[in-house]
């Protein structure tokens, strides 16, 4: 009851503002200086907040315009915005727009030609704190963009989200992985060509085309009839992941019979990118065909991959890097006679079909549906040894800091850790994998295993694959219900399964490999089963191309539907969504697992979690320039696959108690929209509450494998942004932004602590000291200010100083707890060691970007089309300055013993120092 | 030109341009040659030392620093593929043998048996632990320390593999005459009868046991094998024959002690010097029951039992060093002198020999039984024998430790299982017994009748029904 007259209350205090004016309907074409039809652009007027977008013919409505002078704004991807001044004064008035004349469209703007991200994808799918710049990569925004490309070379996250928080459409199909939830970039990386079409939305604000999520939504759309008419060939040199790009692109505008084709291919590749040892080998391939069939319908198949090869770079400790005077010293690779080998290497493949299918129902609704299929395998090779010395160059026993005899005499010590430390100092080989040592080891022991005889590999290089097949269908509706409402809904259903196993990749010159499982061996000394990694098959010997080790299949469902209700006055906006959601998932084990007979095998438990989402939001429009907003949501999220089971590798055990995690994010601020100034002040609060997290490391106190299961974690993010676009006239134009958060647990989570091999409770609901500490990844705050002067001769130039700072080290649970402070003084340096988080050194860096556009049928008389090259080139990092760390982590060891944090020193990762990117591009229209 | 003519040259344009960038791009191939791994020795290196001349630079032992060029040879007789050896790899040359100290584990993937190395032994410190066991290391104090891993291969220089090895031949009575770290073969012994068909060390404790090696003479001649907790085959069982032993020789507060390689060093088929195969006989339990006279017994010797575990030492309804285990219709409760980890489910093998048969509070237990004496040779199920309380209680010695389901019962007493309760199934009323440390004791009885699957103790130490049904886990209560 009491709701009820709030209700009535705060719609009372809008009255005011729903006063009726005289409005008229703006209909027009937009057309590019070839005349064709301009599909997709979208046209807006700000101080209104009208807004549509162009059809296949180039024609768009605009109702109910205010009458007076109204600048339509036209926005197009790679063209750059055009207004154009629309005295609105009958009922029905109709405009012609040309845009695209060389002014605009030669020269692409910094930010969208030049990608600053120096980390490429896979290296940030991999890492736990991805960066989620690209995400929203196209929008107009001053902060996203600042976000997406200056500050995303710092592995900056929007307000501090995992990649879970944004999410993704491709022509209506919805791209994200359901185990992991994020979005996979890795499947159309290198096509940005005809990428680039997309609408973004930022944080909660409501988008036509999806409920949203925390961080934002972003649709692309590279069908066919959106890609311009245009043959377009560039070609690339770089440093960063790869040193050179090949692309090429072609449109055919729409044809006779309503037919439209767009094609793309590149290629990328290096044979050493920034770290020494990291190569890369891609090709990446597109065809888009569309056929409109009528005025109403259109329909199109879109198919495209990336296969992706290329050697990874990891993280170290620092003494590692002071040894190897880098900080990009990487460990992955060594020496095999005398050429650099890297034993992580990433390899994927998944191609994505689409078929979408568009029906404008008439002026006032349409329902756009897709369905779509993505299969295919992503491996990571490494190394994998039994009975073995560890092969990693940097595992700490092997480094000047470890004293092998208990540190009992140090004078002694400080000796042999000096010759070593001059060793490892001059002889780059033992500071990297030896390769030669792992075969010679191969060549030593011939064995007979269950009937083969031969050389038993100790060591060999392992493929750790996902075989992933994701259907997904998506259907979205729009109406436009009256004047001053819209209605956009829809209905999505996705299953996937991903298929997890062991490959042997390389056996390296040994004979054969064993499914033997040495820790469960050592765990577990009275079991003859133990360590049988699969008893359906035990004492398997393995070849090249084998499986073994864990395998079990992830199957994931979700069925979702939304609805929101946009409402639009003169002086208030305000909208609702609602979204409903069940996800149900289960595991298959596909091996019987030595130490988990009754529980690794066939079907677990299903789980099933309904869900809710709701969503809404106001903004006051003071007038056309001054804007104020809220918007308000609340969630709850079902747990994902990955953190569901306590160790999904061997056992279909669900962790206890699990729950949906419940989120409540609200945002809220100013906006300025003025001709010569746009800028914002935004601050936001997310408290997540209830999550769950599974973690797992190698223990050497319980030599085992050890999961710790994390429940009951709540996280506060909570921050200010703030961005400002000033032009200077002349060509001139300044943008500062500025990002300031804290991201951090704002509860103390509880662990149950579980073996892989053995299964024994090693915990059960401790507490973690978690509370206040920082999240870890990437800097909280950033901060940018740059320059830009814009040509009328067609060239431009800009440069950029940032600022990053509040960069935390990742906590690891198992020093903040009780057993982890045993019998150490409260208060005591000891104490403070152990529960302090470490914070790095904020740092500046500095970035430059050129670019020039020639319109070359002023030379070439010959050439018969608008012809063009442009020319770009963006140097990051201009001061090369070394020092910023972008990501690291406490170890997930803790010497409980002697209460050394030292033993298991943290791990760091370094932005890069400078890189640049030029690329040169022909263009024919 | 046509649409299709231009969307044909298009094609070749891509097809041209994706040839172009594979033929720039061929630098990334990716395939690795494999090394060579010669098999040879370093041709810089020129020994200067034999192991025994260089021992005799030892003072004593505190370590000396070794400041010449001093070049050793040896070819490697024990590495740690098994884990019996930690980080010492032992060379032997026809004149002595030498232990290096080094900060590796499985360095046999480096440094196995047979192989020739050569060591620089400058800058390195040699002593003499002061029982004749010559060591080669860094200093640690007044010991020779572990060389770091990584700078093993500044001091350590690997040569020619496969090199066969073959050990000196002694007997128990010469072996005293032996040098130490050399490889040594003794014929005609055998492991004392109660070392005899037991594990070579505590593989769950990962404590390290001495077993003891006797010859056929009168009185016999005996030598002490050392065998780590730590290795591989430490759960693996001492032959019960006579026959030889090929080992490392050390030596151990003045005496000579025994380290085997791995179990292929121990080959014992041959009869005893008593003239008997000392084989272990398996008898039923039910047999071994029948031997209890009423007071404490002593097992007959030679003798194992095999059964089930049908106790849960997980959910911790069961002393930690008890297990009950079912072979047929008759079980018995095993006693360990330290908490064990057999499973419920496992199927073990137990060595009964002169163990103690004795009843605690009623119930017939195998007593004092050192964990060495239990081997887990697989698993097994064992299906639950369904009777009333009438028949249990007029079958409890029989049915002791055995596995019964009682149907259609209904327990009462306390509201939690925690303690002694009363389960009555309309034919009568006998004890449900569930230890305060049990993970389950706090749950609530059910209220209704229900299916109750447990193991059958007996105890006379209270006022309560002697009969005891015990449950593993709450799913044993349907």
């Amino acid at each position: 009851m009491r709701s009820k007259k709030t209700l009535l209350f705060i719609l009372s205090l809008f009255l005011p503002f729903l006063t009726f004016a005289q409005t008229g309907t703006v209909k027009g074409i937009v057309t590019d200086e070839g005349n064709h039809p301009v599909n997709g652009a979208r046209i807006s007027i700000q101080s209104t907040g009208h807004s549509t977008t162009t059809d296949s013919t180039g024609a768009f409505i605009l109702k109910d315009v205010p009458y007076g002078t109204q600048k339509l704004e036209i926005t197009k991807e790679r063209i750059a915005t055009t207004a154009k001044d629309v005295k609105v004064d009958a009922p029905e008035m109709t405009v012609a727009i040309s845009i695209g004349d060389q002014a605009t469209e030669g020269i692409l703007s910094n930010s969208e030609s030049i990608p600053t991200v120096s980390l490429n994808e896979e290296e940030l799918k991999e890492s736990s704190s991805p960066s989620v710049a690209s995400v929203l990569t196209a929008s107009r925004d001053a902060f996203v963009s600042a976000t997406s490309f200056v500050f995303s070379a710092a592995r900056f996250r929007i307000r501090g989200y995992d990649d879970e928080n944004f999410y993704t459409l491709m022509n209506t199909a919805p791209m994200n992985d359901m185990v992991t939830g994020r979005n996979l970039y890795s499947s159309w990386t290198g096509l940005n060509d005809v990428m680039r079409s997309r609408e973004s939305t930022f944080g909660l604000a409501p988008a036509t085309y999806s409920f949203g999520a925390l961080g934002g939504v972003s649709s692309i759309d590279s069908r066919a009839s959106h890609q311009r008419k245009q043959f377009q060939i560039s070609y690339s040199l770089s440093n960063r992941s790869y040193d050179n790009r090949v692309m090429a692109t072609w449109g055919s505008g729409i044809m006779k019979g309503g037919w439209a084709v767009s094609l793309s291919y590149s290629r990328r590749w290096a044979d050493e990118g920034y770290s020494k040892g990291s190569f890369y080998d891609g090709h990446s391939y597109f065809l888009s065909v569309e056929k409109i069939i009528n005025s109403k319908h259109s329909l199109t198949l879109t198919g495209f991959g990336a296969m992706t090869k290329n050697g990874r770079s990891a993280p170290s400790t620092k003494e590692m890097m002071t040894l190897a005077d880098d900080h990009y010293y990487n460990p992955n690779w060594g020496y095999q006679n005398g050429k650099v080998r890297n034993a992580v290497v990433g390899d994927a493949h998944q191609p994505v079909g689409i078929l979408t299918h568009e029906w404008k129902i008439n002026e006032k609704s349409s329902l756009e549906t897709a369905v779509s299929y993505q299969t295919g395998l992503s491996k990571v090779s490494g190394l994998d040894w039994y009975n073995a010395e560890d092969p990693r160059p940097d595992y700490y026993r092997y480094l000047p800091s470890f004293d092998p005899n208990y540190g009992e005499d140090p004078a002694s010590f400080a000796i042999y850790s000096e010759q070593l430390r001059n060793l490892l100092k001059s002889n780059e080989e033992l500071r990297q994998i030896q390769w030669d040592k792992l075969y010679e080891a191969n060549q030593l022991h011939d064995t007979t295993i269950n009937g083969t005889t031969g050389k038993w590999a100790k060591y060999v290089v392992q493929d750790r694959v996902i075989d992933t097949k994701r259907a997904n269908f998506n259907t979205i509706y729009n109406r436009v219900i009256n004047d001053h409402l819209v209605f956009n809904g829809g209905a999505t259903y996705q299953s996937q399964t991903s298929e997890y196993y062991k490959e042997v990749k390389d056996l390296l010159g040994a004979d054969f490999f064993t499914d033997f499982n040495q820790f469960a061996q050592q765990a577990n000394p009275l079991d003859p089963n133990a360590n049988q990694n699969d008893l359906n098959n035990p004492n398997r010997t393995l070849r090249e191309g084998d499986k073994y080790g864990y395998g079990y299949t992830a199957h994931i469902n979700k069925a979702s539907v939304w609805g929101q209700g946009v409402f639009t006055y003169n002086r208030v906006d305000f909208f609702v969504a609602l979204n409903f959601s069940n996800t149900g998932f289960y595991r298959t084990g596909n091996v019987k697992n030595g130490v988990f007979a009754n529980s690794s095998f066939g079907d677990s438990e299903k789980k099933s979690f309904f869900n809710y989402a709701a969503k809404a939001g106001v903004t006051y429009k003071a007038n056309g320039r001054n804007y104020f907003f809220v918007n308000v949501e609340n969630l709850t999220r079902a747990p994902l696959f990955d953190n569901a089971f306590i160790s999904p590798r061997t056992r279909n055990t669900l962790a206890n108690d699990l729950k949906s995690e419940t989120i409540i994010s609200t945002e809220g601020g100013y906006l300025m929209k003025s001709p010569r100034l746009k800028g914002k002040v935004v601050g936001y609060l997310t408290q997540y509450t209830d999550g769950t997290d599974t973690r797992s490391f190698y223990d050497d106190d319980y030599r085992t494998f050890v999961n710790y299961t994390l429940t009951g974690i709540d996280k506060r993010h909570v921050g200010i942004e703030i961005a400002a676009d000033a032009t200077l006239g002349k060509g001139f134009s300044a943008n500062a932004v500025a990002s300031v958060g804290q991201f951090f647990y704002s509860s103390r989570p509880l662990a149950t602590t579980t073996q892989d091999n053995k299964d024994t409770l090693l915990g059960s609901n401790e507490t973690l000291y978690l509370e206040n500490i920082r999240l870890g990844g990437g800097p909280q705050s950033a901060y940018t200010i740059g320059l830009n002067y814009r040509s009328k001769r067609f060239w431009f130039v800009n440069i950029n100083f940032n600022y990053f700072d509040e960069i935390f080290i990742d906590a690891n649970p198992r020093r903040r707890t009780v057993s982890s402070l045993d019998l150490v003084d409260a208060g005591s340096t000891t104490w403070q060691q152990i529960l302090q988080q470490e914070k790095v050194d904020g740092q500046f860096t500095m970035d430059a970007s050129a670019g020039w556009s020639w319109r070359m049928n002023n030379k070439f008389k010959s050439l018969k089309r608008p012809s063009y090259l442009v020319l770009n080139f963006g140097v990051t990092n201009i001061l090369n300055n070394q020092d910023l760390v972008n990501g690291g982590y406490e170890y997930s060891r803790f010497d409980t013993q002697n209460k050394d944090v030292n033993k298991f020193p943290s791990k760091y990762m370094y932005s890069y120092g400078t890189t640049y990117f030029a690329n040169l591009t022909l263009r024919f229209n | 030109m046509t649409k299709m003519k231009r969307f044909t040259s298009i094609l070749r344009l891509f097809i041209l341009i994706g040839l172009t960038a594979a033929t720039f791009s061929s630098c990334v191939k990716k395939e690795y040659d494999e090394p060579d791994t010669a098999n040879m020795d370093p041709t810089d290196l020129v020994v200067t030392h034999t192991l025994d001349q260089f021992q005799n630079l030892a003072t004593g032992p505190i370590p000396v620093l070794i400041t010449t060029d001093i070049i050793l040879s040896g070819i490697v007789i024990a590495d740690d593929e098994s884990g019996n050896f930690y980080k010492e790899i032992i060379i032997q040359d026809s004149t002595g043998g030498l232990s290096i100290s080094v900060d590796i584990s499985n360095f046999y993937t480096e440094y196995p048996v047979g192989r020739r190395l050569f060591v620089k032994a400058k800058g390195l410190y040699l002593a003499d632990d002061g029982d004749g066991n010559f060591q080669i290391g860094v200093k640690d104090n007044n010991t020779i320390g572990r060389i770091p891993s990584t700078l093993v291969g500044q001091y350590v220089v690997k040569g020619k593999w496969g090199i066969p090895v073959t050990p000196l031949s002694y007997t128990l009575s010469s072996l005293g005459n032996a040098p130490s770290n050399v490889l040594v073969k003794i014929s005609g012994v055998e492991f004392v009868t109660a070392d005899a068909g037991i594990s070579y060390a505590d593989a769950i404790n990962l404590i390290s046991k001495n077993r003891v090696v006797e010859d056929c003479s009168t009185p016999a001649n005996t030598v002490k094998m050392y065998n780590s907790g730590y290795s591989k085959f430490a759960a693996e069982i001492t032959p019960s024959g006579n026959g030889t032993i090929v080992c490392v020789n050390k030596y151990y507060n003045g005496n000579p002690e025994l380290i085997i390689r791995d179990p292929r060093d121990v080959v014992m088929n041959d009869i005893r010097c008593d003239g008997t195969t000392g084989a272990l006989t398996q008898m039923p339990i039910d047999s071994l029951r029948m031997l209890y006279t009423g007071a404490t017994t002593t097992c007959p010797t030679g003798r194992k039992i095999k059964g089930i575990v049908i106790s849960d030492l997980v959910n911790k309804n069961i002393d930690p060093k008890n297990m009950v285990i079912q072979d047929g219709n008759a079980g018995i409760v095993v006693r360990f002198t330290a908490a064990h980890t057999f499973a419920m489910g496992a199927e073990v093998e137990v060595r009964v020999s002169g163990q103690e048969l004795s009843e605690y509070n009623g119930l017939l237990e195998v007593n004092y039984v050192d964990l060495g004496n239990a081997v887990q040779t697989g698993t097994g199920t064992i299906t639950p024998r369904v009777a009333t309380v009438t028949a249990i209680l007029a079958n409890l010695q029989a049915w002791e430790s055995t596995l019964i389901t009682v149907q259609a019962a209904t327990a009462s007493g306390s509201t939690s299982y925690s303690g002694s309760n009363t389960l009555n199934d309309g034919t009568g009323a006998m004890t449900l017994y569930t230890r305060s440390l049990a993970t389950f004791s706090a749950s609530a009885l059910p209220a209704g009748p229900m299916s109750y699957t447990g193991f059958l103790s007996e105890y006379t130490g209270s006022s309560a029904v002697p009969a005891q049904l015990s449950i593993r886990t709450l799913s044993d209560v349907q």
